[in-house]
């Protein structure tokens, strides 16, 4: 695993992302409120640009019918082509057990932030 | 001018072979007024909204990623697919296609068939204006005519005015309609274009009201909505096979786009076992329903089936021939866009007709295009 320069961290704002070439592979590094992720730029479903997605949300049920939850806004990053959601914190997909992004652990040091891929 | 100069001869352009026609590709004006502008009065004048120009979002069912690729819009600005360089650079440079075809969704149906066909007069000028001569110094775009499905008289008008153009290369009915495809209301439409040798291509176009009616009932999801398209492609499909229409005009080619394919097999099962057995209910029908398909009908490959287990989409063809009958599409820049490889799933030696061949057959394109930059 190598260490890998984003940039400064304050070139990354709140709620803004990313998305550098390390080594040929494209990773997406987001700041979300004071936490930082990392995932690769390649959704497992169908090749799509994922890092470019909305962040947002999902639904759970509640006890009627028609009950719905608004839960984990902010948590989710869906994709920019199909809409299939991912955890940005863990890459597992929402809907599918079976798919996961491979996610990198990104480090804070001396003023910059870096992505261990 | 100073001295001689020798004018040289413009380089001869080397021609590259095609390798991917994309039938579905969705094109937008930069903005309603753009589009208004081709408007005719009274209609352009009076006040009407333009949400008779957005046949895409709708307040009844709201597709994910409000239905476009979220990486579609282009830095200058404007709504998905109306930035002729940027969506070049997605559609021929990232996704690799040699052509695309366009499909403009720009035409709301709207309840006065004057109005709609008005709105449809409008498409098409603009469309040849931009993407069809502007946007298409390469020569790598081809259109598809609006038409009002709705009033006939105004259809073969439209398509008469436009006959012979070398860009419109199919004819479009909007599906939604009161009326299924076959009954004899469009037979002067599928006369003319079969004289002129256009297939007609049938896309879902979102309607507002009645027509998003499903025999059962309104349904409450978008996704009940989309897994439906097949049904109503299906529904045209059965009228256009059972009224005869392919034995009145042996000429007529219908493209069925985005309304999936691998129900077309099942469906053809029971509709040839009903005529085989009880054919007398359609004495106009002289030949099995599934061969009027295999010679009459594409269907686009997107948006693509995916079963978990991917040999279940190939075995099901034993009646029909995937490689005979699907043409690929994108669906650039809608969100349920499929890359070409995609058609990895099918069969090895279909994959060159899915992508190329069918559709150049079907169509009538050439093989080679000139080498052209695209900036």
């Amino acid at each position: 695993m190598k260490r890998h320069l984003v940039g400064p961290v304050e070139e990354l704002l709140p709620g803004n992302r990313s998305v550098i070439d390390v080594e040929g592979r494209k990773v997406g590094v987001f700041r979300i409120e004071s936490r930082y992720y990392a995932l690769s730029n390649v959704c497992p479903h169908a090749g799509g640009p994922l890092c470019f997605g909305d962040i947002t949300g999902t639904t759970v049920v509640g006890e009627e019918h028609y009950d719905l939850e608004w839960v984990d806004s902010g948590k989710i990053l869906r994709c920019p082509w199909h809409a299939w959601e991912f955890y940005l914190a863990t890459g597992q997909s929402v809907g599918d057990s079976r798919m996961k992004v491979p996610t990198y652990n990104v480090v804070l040091e001396d003023g910059n932030i870096y992505v261990e891929v | 001018m100073s001295g001689t100069q020798v004018l040289e001869q413009p380089a001869e352009r080397q021609m590259i072979e095609v390798s991917i026609v994309d039938i579905d590709v969705h094109p937008s004006p930069r903005s309603p007024d753009e589009l208004r502008s081709y408007v005719p009065d009274p209609w352009r004048t009076t006040n009407w909204s333009n949400e008779v120009f957005n046949a895409i979002g709708s307040p009844v069912y709201e597709a994910p990623n409000k239905a476009q690729r979220r990486d579609s819009y282009s830095p200058v600005g404007g709504p998905p697919c109306s930035d002729p360089v940027f969506s070049a650079k997605q559609l021929f440079g990232e996704a690799g296609v040699d052509y695309g075809i366009l499909i403009p969704l720009t035409v709301r149906p709207t309840a006065n068939p004057a109005h709609e066909a008005a709105v449809c007069a409008a498409t098409n000028m603009w469309l040849k204006d931009t993407w069809l001569s502007k946007y298409n110094k390469h020569g790598r775009y081809y259109g598809a005519l609006r038409v009002s499905s709705r009033d006939t008289d105004l259809a073969v008008r439209e398509i008469e005015k436009w006959a012979g153009d070398e860009h419109f290369i199919e004819v479009m009915l909007n599906p939604y309609t009161d009326t299924p495809a076959g009954q004899s209301r469009y037979h002067p439409i599928y006369e003319l274009v079969s004289r002129l040798g256009l297939p007609i291509v049938l896309h879902a176009n979102r309607s507002p009201g009645m027509r998003l009616l499903s025999p059962v009932g309104f349904s409450s999801y978008f996704f009940e909505h989309h897994s439906l398209y097949s049904m109503m492609y299906a529904d045209h499909l059965v009228s256009l096979v059972f009224e005869g229409v392919f034995e009145k005009f042996p000429n007529l080619k219908v493209t069925l786009v985005e309304g999936g394919f691998s129900w077309v097999v099942p469906l053809a099962w029971r509709m040839d076992k009903l005529w085989e057995e009880i054919g007398s209910e359609v004495p106009n029908v002289k030949r099995r329903p599934s061969e009027y398909i295999r010679d009459h009908v594409r269907l686009s490959t997107q948006p693509i089936e995916e079963p978990p287990n991917r040999r279940d989409l190939v075995d099901l063809w034993d009646l029909m021939d995937p490689g005979q009958l699907l043409m690929f599409a994108t669906d650039y820049p809608h969100w349920d866009y499929d890359a070409p490889r995609e058609i990895g799933r099918f069969p090895r030696e279909a994959r060159q007709r899915i992508l190329r061949d069918n559709a150049l057959d079907w169509y009538n394109l050439p093989s080679t295009r000139p080498d052209v930059p695209l900036a």
